[in-house]
């Protein structure tokens, strides 16, 4: 079988008014099914860029990013569309909660766009509220919570259709260190409890050690 | 997907209500201009048919050519009226003389328009043209000084409505008020007071004009026939073609193609109404995607398929428009049913505006049409928005 996930000498390359910023210099990573790792290095050293590359949100300069074997520049959008639903499950530092839609309503979106029937997805989304504690919440409005259950609401999202991967770059970031701490747990139940593939971007060193594997990342690429 | 992305969607529009509402408002504005005036012009050709029908198609009528309120041209005479009742293709010439004069009731005096017409032709008066009396007796077996008023100049002219029964002095001349007709529903008609032909005469001191004549065609005699006779037998007398030859398919005819002329304006300032709020929407839509770039961001990173967001987006413009074009329908015929009671007022109670299903159905639908259309732009720009790039925004 393989890797879950594998960047081949990836590069990614902005132009800025004829000005070329190399986010991503080759970078080379290999992420086997059920690993917990985490991917710290300072700021501007590329690590959003690598996760919006696993995630599919965005596509290589040069090299390869292949998830599960498949090279995800090959596919079309519609394919990555269902990449980015189904098999991704995305936690970002700014939460990116739907600021009209309820807490529940929100972590159902995921589904709604898989095609799973209205019933389907409020029991399951009530049921992952009620995992991350917030089954009080289900109709209240991002506005109306605060950050640490934003980013609960957002993980129950990210696992709404049950994906392989969770992608969490710097989900603490916005959060006093006690919350962080209850949401960094959180995470390390995903990974232990539901065997999910994480990667946890962090520029903290103490965070980076949730995880199983630690990797540090430089001016684009793997140290 | 449809009913969920639906519930997704009035969620959004929910979220920013005003933005939403105004946005429908741009729509409402250019439905209910529609609306409106296409049910005010149909009101108008229903009107205009109502009276052609009581017209009636076997009429022809004569008068002095020109552009100036009725009874103030001369051109025609009495020597005209004798040639024309000497036509074999009529069965008679009915000439009538209107006016202006001084009316004097209880004591209060105001002017009036009044129409001076042959006694004689008194039956002909109610059987042939449908001049039906509400109140009193019409000029049946009436004596040489009676009136009978029109409905608003009974009621209008004088500070007390006018009573059957009472005198009424018309240039000095004492006269019987003996009925009243029902209303035409246009306030030239309404308006005027019907009084045996000397006393018109002696009031306005004309001996010998007249301001209209009233022709009827014989049984199988065509009105172009009708109006050819009346053209030779006039064109000695009046060489120089001073007055006109109105049958009732000319008028009708005149009438629809100035009714055209107001359609064809309609249907321009309708479409100029439906592009306005076409780019209303369009600018909200575009300002939407402007707006929810991010969220377009996060649905696009949660799985949504460009088509998902292509769809959402135009949903939303339809519903918007469907809102607007609703309460624009609503607005449109209030606006049509407030001028049909101003016309009322004013004596043009001929004019009704009907709720008509096509109109409804046209101006919702255009509406609908039109959000689409606008929506379409915006949405493919959601759509194409670059993931990353739209997480930034
Ligand atoms: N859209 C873009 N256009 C131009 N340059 C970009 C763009 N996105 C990222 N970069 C540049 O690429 C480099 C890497 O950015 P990236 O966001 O991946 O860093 P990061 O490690 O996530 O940093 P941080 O810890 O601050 O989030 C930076 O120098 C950044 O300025
Ligand atoms: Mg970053």
């Amino acid at each position: 079988m393989p890797p879950v996930i594998e960047l081949r000498d990836v590069w990614k390359t902005y132009r800025m008014s004829g000005v070329e910023v190399h986010a991503l210099r080759g970078l080379s990573l290999t992420v086997e099914q059920g690993e917990f790792l985490s991917l710290r290095g300072p700021s501007g050293s590329g690590k959003s860029t690598a996760m919006h590359l696993i995630g599919c949100l965005d596509l290589p300069s040069r090299g390869k990013v292949l998830l599960k074997g498949k090279d995800i520049a090959q596919l079309p959008e519609s394919s990555l569309a269902r990449i980015r639903g189904k098999t991704i499950g995305f936690v970002f530092q700014q939460f990116n909660l739907i600021p009209t839609l309820s807490a529940l309503d929100n972590v159902c979106l995921p589904m709604l766009f898989q095609g799973v029937s209205r019933e389907k997805r409020e029991q399951r989304g009530r049921s992952l509220l009620e995992r991350m504690s917030l089954s009080d919440r289900l109709r209240h409005l991002p506005a109306e919570l605060s950050g640490g259950q934003l980013q609960r609401v957002a993980i129950a999202r990210a696992l709404a259709n049950d994906p392989e991967v969770i992608l969490a770059d710097e989900p603490t970031g916005n959060l006093d260190s006690a919350t962080g701490k209850s949401v960094l747990e959180l995470i390390g139940n995903l990974h232990r409890e539901d065997g999910k593939t994480i990667i946890l971007v962090t520029h903290d060193q103490e965070i980076a050690r949730y995880a199983k594997r630690e990797e540090y990342i430089l001016d684009g690429r793997l140290r | 997907m449809r009913a969920d992305a639906l519930s997704l969607v009035l969620s959004g529009l929910r979220g920013r209500p005003l933005r939403a509402w105004l946005t429908v408002l741009g729509v409402v504005i250019g439905v209910a201009a529609v609306v409106s005036l296409i049910a005010v012009s149909q009101g108008l050709k229903h009107a205009i048919g109502a009276q052609f029908e009581r017209f009636g198609t076997n009429r022809i009528e004569v008068m002095p050519r020109g552009f100036a309120p009725p009874g103030t041209l001369k051109g025609l005479t009495v020597r005209d009226v004798e040639r024309l009742d000497a036509l074999p293709e009529f069965e008679y010439a009915v000439p009538y003389l209107l006016g202006r004069a001084v009316l004097e009731y209880k004591g209060e005096v105001s002017g009036g328009n009044i129409m001076g017409f042959p006694l004689e032709y008194r039956k002909q008066l109610r059987d042939d043209f449908g001049i039906d009396i509400a109140r009193g007796q019409g000029f049946g077996d009436a004596t040489s000084d009676a009136v009978v008023l029109g409905d608003l100049a009974a009621k209008e002219l004088f500070e007390s409505e006018m009573r059957i029964g009472d005198n009424l002095l018309v240039a000095g001349r004492k006269l019987h008020i003996i009925g009243v007709m029902e209303p035409f529903g246009n306030p030239e008609d309404d308006y005027s007071i019907m009084l045996p032909m000397d006393v018109a005469r002696e009031a306005l001191g004309d001996e010998q004009g007249v301001s209209l004549i009233d022709l009827k065609l014989k049984k199988g005699v065509s009105s172009a026939a009708g109006a050819e006779s009346v053209q030779r037998a006039l064109d000695r007398t009046h060489p120089s073609e001073d007055y006109q030859v109105l049958t009732a398919e000319q008028l009708q005819e005149q009438f629809n193609s100035l009714l055209g002329v107001v359609q064809a304006i309609i249907v321009g300032i309708a479409g100029i109404s439906l592009v306005v709020g076409g780019v209303g929407i369009m600018n909200a839509m575009f300002t939407a995607v402007l707006d929810r770039t991010r969220e377009i961001g996060v649905m696009k990173a949660v799985g949504a398929s460009p088509r998902s967001i292509a769809i959402l987006f135009l949903m939303e413009a339809a519903i918007v428009a469907a809102a607007g074009g609703l309460l624009g329908v609503g607005l449109g015929f209030g606006i049509a049913l407030l001028i049909q009671a101003i016309a009322a007022a004013s004596g043009f109670g001929l004019l009704t505006v009907t709720m008509e299903p096509w109109l409804v159905i046209l101006g919702i639908g255009f509406a609908m049409l039109t959000g689409v259309l606008s929506g379409a732009l915006p949405a493919r720009q959601a759509a194409a928005l670059q993931p990353v790039e739209a997480l930034r925004a």
